[in-house]
């Protein structure tokens, strides 16, 4: 029966395409989820546009898109998650110092972080600025100065893009926040962790550019937790219920990786990354990192290195993958132009794309829970489902080397003999040398020399000469005294073979030829010609015999072409 | 034997009595449809995701079903194939419309045709394209196409647009499967 599918023992169908969606965003700003009550999960993408423009958020539905809303700032994360069973799912989208909340697309809430105080000298010369005390010029003056006493990380961001920033940037910035300058610090990153099973709510998590981390009750907006970071939070991963139990991951930009709890007081980091963190996720029980050395690290939550995986490529990006139905799980590793599906100690699956991939995400798309949608970066997506009958059982090591890799090599022990041996090449080194090279010598002379004397003698049945190959083959029938000598030629030579004689050598006191010149007119090429010839052994009561040699002889060559050495047989006495 | 047999099909009692699977992905129709067959009085008005399955009853001119209506989600999809061996007939219900799981459906279609309580004992599979009236479904030939039904030579299959909110279609396939289950028990008989 024909199958339709080549390789039967595919993980995810094949891909369905969606080509008009235009979308070029990167993997935070992608989130699924539904959006309206008991709908179907939609592919939800947030477009930071271009120089301020066209910023949207987009939702997909099927292979189209289904709503639009646009986007006040360019958005740095978003998520989907929910704070009220009974109503409509919330959309949160992460742009600057605050987090909107969209309900079907509506803005419906806006958090914004609580503020910290300013620089005073930096205040007030934002504040003269804005009276028109002192120019954009001074302040540039003022803000350099006071970068000399603090980092340039503690000044406001809006004092960060002024110092950054050109002329006409710098005057529209004076305008825009002159007198009522605040100290709000950028978000970086957000998350959520579920409240509790039975209640099914979300508790939002915010981390800021002031290495602060909020708890945020997603109904109320109030803070439940606190934690202060001695560095920038860039990654945060959430792990089980807020009620419950708790542990929160974040992966700061120095690449360290904390592990918070409720109860944590001293911040210690579980992991200390000697190359940069480009990817954390979170696997079950396990924390899994990549590093820009092309790393794949799978470690537990306490920071203890279960495996690594040494990758050829650089990784774009992780996702976990968990398939419910049948307790699967992996991390799904995003390549230039092909994903892999690792758990902690094989290598799963390995899916290869035509085109270059910008982000994966993993997760349930329309009715379909175990959907992977594959965005690439011409901004089309595909769609793959997890197959019913798809399984990990046939599994490979990370790296697959050939098997002679893994042959062991027989390392001999060190003998005395051994030892007393590399103690003498050590001494003897040179002498060593010097006396292999003459050996060497020797040896090719020798074998220069034998060459020699086989060319000139031509003794051997085989053609020295490599212009004329020539091969013959001589039988001797008969007891004797008169016996028939047949000699056979084979020519290989690529010409025909003209003028050349077969010459028969012997001690004539012992034998007698019939004819012992044989004129050769022609050798076709890989034609076998046969010559017959009789000769008479002159005294078989001696019983002396003695060589013949056969030659093939080429009138204008000083050598022959070939020669055959035949040993006579003792020939019988005649019979009358 | 001829003479009795055509008697009791004349008093419309005796029908043969199948046993017959209807099959294919959550949200595509298979309860509706199961619905849209049974008599008018009978008829539930209200339609749920099912779970596990639902046995139906109803009849055609010469035979009374046994329809075992199987849940779609992906969940349930594992339970199929345990009912194939004891039926004489397959109904694979799909979504004309939901062309996101188009390479999902074949992959469910395919193991159905090629499963071998199906395919060794060449029982009838129908193939229903539902939900023909929403804009934009796709035709029962781009959806013979993109299954790639065509390179399935073995079995017996055949495919027909319905509409089960309506009805549309669906006499016309349920004829279709009695004669081809009818023509099935005549080869087993033999």
């Amino acid at each position: 029966m024909s199958k339709p599918d080549p390789a039967p023992n595919r993980k995810w169908t094949n891909p369905v395409m969606m080509t008009a969606c235009e979308i070029h965003c990167p993997s935070t700003c992608v989130a699924l989820g539904p959006v309206l009550t008991n709908s179907d999960s939609k592919l939800i993408c947030a477009h930071g546009g271009n120089r301020g423009m066209n910023l949207r958020l987009t939702v997909f539905s099927g292979l189209s898109q289904e709503m639009e809303a646009t986007l006040a700032d360019p958005p740095t994360q978003i998520m989907h998650f929910v704070n009220e069973k009974s109503t409509m799912p919330n959309i949160a989208v992460a742009a600057g110092p605050s987090v909107l909340v969209y309900k079907n697309l509506k803005p419906f809430y806006k958090f914004t972080v609580p503020t910290s105080p300013i620089n005073p000298t930096e205040e007030e010369a934002w504040k003269a600025v804005a009276l028109g005390k002192i120019n954009h010029n001074t302040l540039m003056k003022v803000l350099q100065k006071v970068t000399e006493d603090v980092a340039f990380s503690k000044l406001t961001p809006i004092s960060q893009t002024y110092m950054l920033s050109d002329k006409e940037d710098q005057l529209a910035l004076i305008e825009k926040w002159g007198g009522k300058i605040t100290n709000c610090p950028t978000i970086t990153c957000i998350t959520k962790i579920l409240k509790s099973k039975a209640e099914g709510l979300d508790i939002m998590v915010i981390a800021t550019e002031h290495c602060d981390i909020f708890f945020l009750d997603s109904q109320a907006f109030t803070t439940l937790h606190h934690f202060k970071l001695p560095s920038v939070p860039v990654v945060i991963r959430g792990y089980g219920e807020f009620d419950v139990d708790w542990r929160l991951f974040v992966q700061t930009r120095d690449s360290l990786i904390y592990n918070l709890k409720r109860d944590t007081t001293e911040l210690r980091p579980a992991i200390i990354c000697q190359s940069m963190i480009t990817s954390l996720i979170l696997l079950n029980k396990f924390l899994v990192y990549t590093t820009n050395d092309n790393i794949i690290t799978f470690s537990s939550f306490r920071g203890k290195k279960i495996n690594t995986v040494k990758c050829t490529e650089k990784i774009k990006m992780l996702e976990p993958f968990f398939y419910e139905h049948k307790q699967l799980s992996a991390v799904i590793a995003v390549f230039e132009k092909k994903i892999r599906m690792y758990n902690e100690t094989h290598l799963l699956d390995t899916v290869e794309y035509q085109k270059p991939l910008n982000w994966v995400r993993y997760g349930m798309y329309g009715r379909e829970d175990s959907t992977l949608v594959v965005c690439f970066k011409d901004g089309t997506i595909a769609i793959q489902i997890f197959r019913r009958n798809a399984d990990f059982r046939s599994r490979t090591n990370y790296n697959e080397a050939p098997a002679s890799h893994a042959l062991k090599l027989q390392i001999p022990k060190k003998t005395k003999v051994f030892i007393d041996n590399t103690e003498r090449e050590k001494k003897l080194g040179v002498k060593i040398h010097q006396a292999y090279q003459k050996h060497l010598f020797n040896l090719r002379f020798k074998i220069a020399e034998s060459y020699q004397t086989l060319t000139a003698s031509a003794i051997t049945t085989v053609s020295t000469t490599s212009v004329l190959p020539v091969e013959i083959a001589v039988d001797i029938n008969g007891f004797g005294p008169r016996h028939r000598m047949s000699i056979r030629l084979l020519s290989s030579s690529k010409q025909n073979l003209y003028d050349m004689h077969l010459s028969m050598i012997s001690d004539i006191d012992v034998y007698e030829f019939d004819t012992p010149l044989i004129p050769i007119s022609i050798l076709a090429s890989g034609k076998p010609y046969t010559f017959t010839t009789l000769l008479r052994c002159k005294d078989p009561e001696k019983s002396a015999t003695s060589e013949v040699r056969a030659l093939l002889v080429h009138t204008k060559r000083a050598t022959p072409i070939v020669t055959a050495v035949i040993k006579m047989p003792f020939s019988e006495f005649a019979l009358e | 034997m001829g003479f009795l047999s055509s008697l009791s099909n004349l008093f419309g009692m005796g029908k043969k009595d199948v046993n017959i699977v209807v099959v294919g992905l959550d949200n595509s129709g298979k309860t509706t449809i199961l619905n849209q067959l049974k008599t008018p009085e009978t008829r539930s008005q209200q339609i749920v995701p099912t779970v596990g399955h639902v046995v139906t009853n109803f009849s055609t001119q010469n035979l009374s079903f046994h329809a075992f209506d199987m849940a779609g989600q992906m969940k349930y999809r594992s339970t199929w194939e345990s009912y194939f061996h004891s039926s004489q007939g397959v109904i694979f219900v799909l979504d004309s419309s939901d062309r996101v799981r188009m390479e999902l459906l074949k992959d469910e279609l395919w193991l159905v045709l090629d499963h071998k309580d199906v395919a060794s004992r060449g029982i009838p599979v129908v193939i229903l394209a539902n939900k023909m009236d929403i804009p934009g479904a796709m035709t029962c030939a781009d959806i013979t196409a993109a299954l790639g039904l065509n390179l399935h030579r073995s079995g017996t299959w055949s495919i027909h647009s319905t509409c089960a909110l309506t009805g549309d279609g669906l006499d016309k396939a349920m004829q279709q499967l009695s004669s081809e289950i009818q023509k099935y028990l005549e080869t087993r008989k033999s």
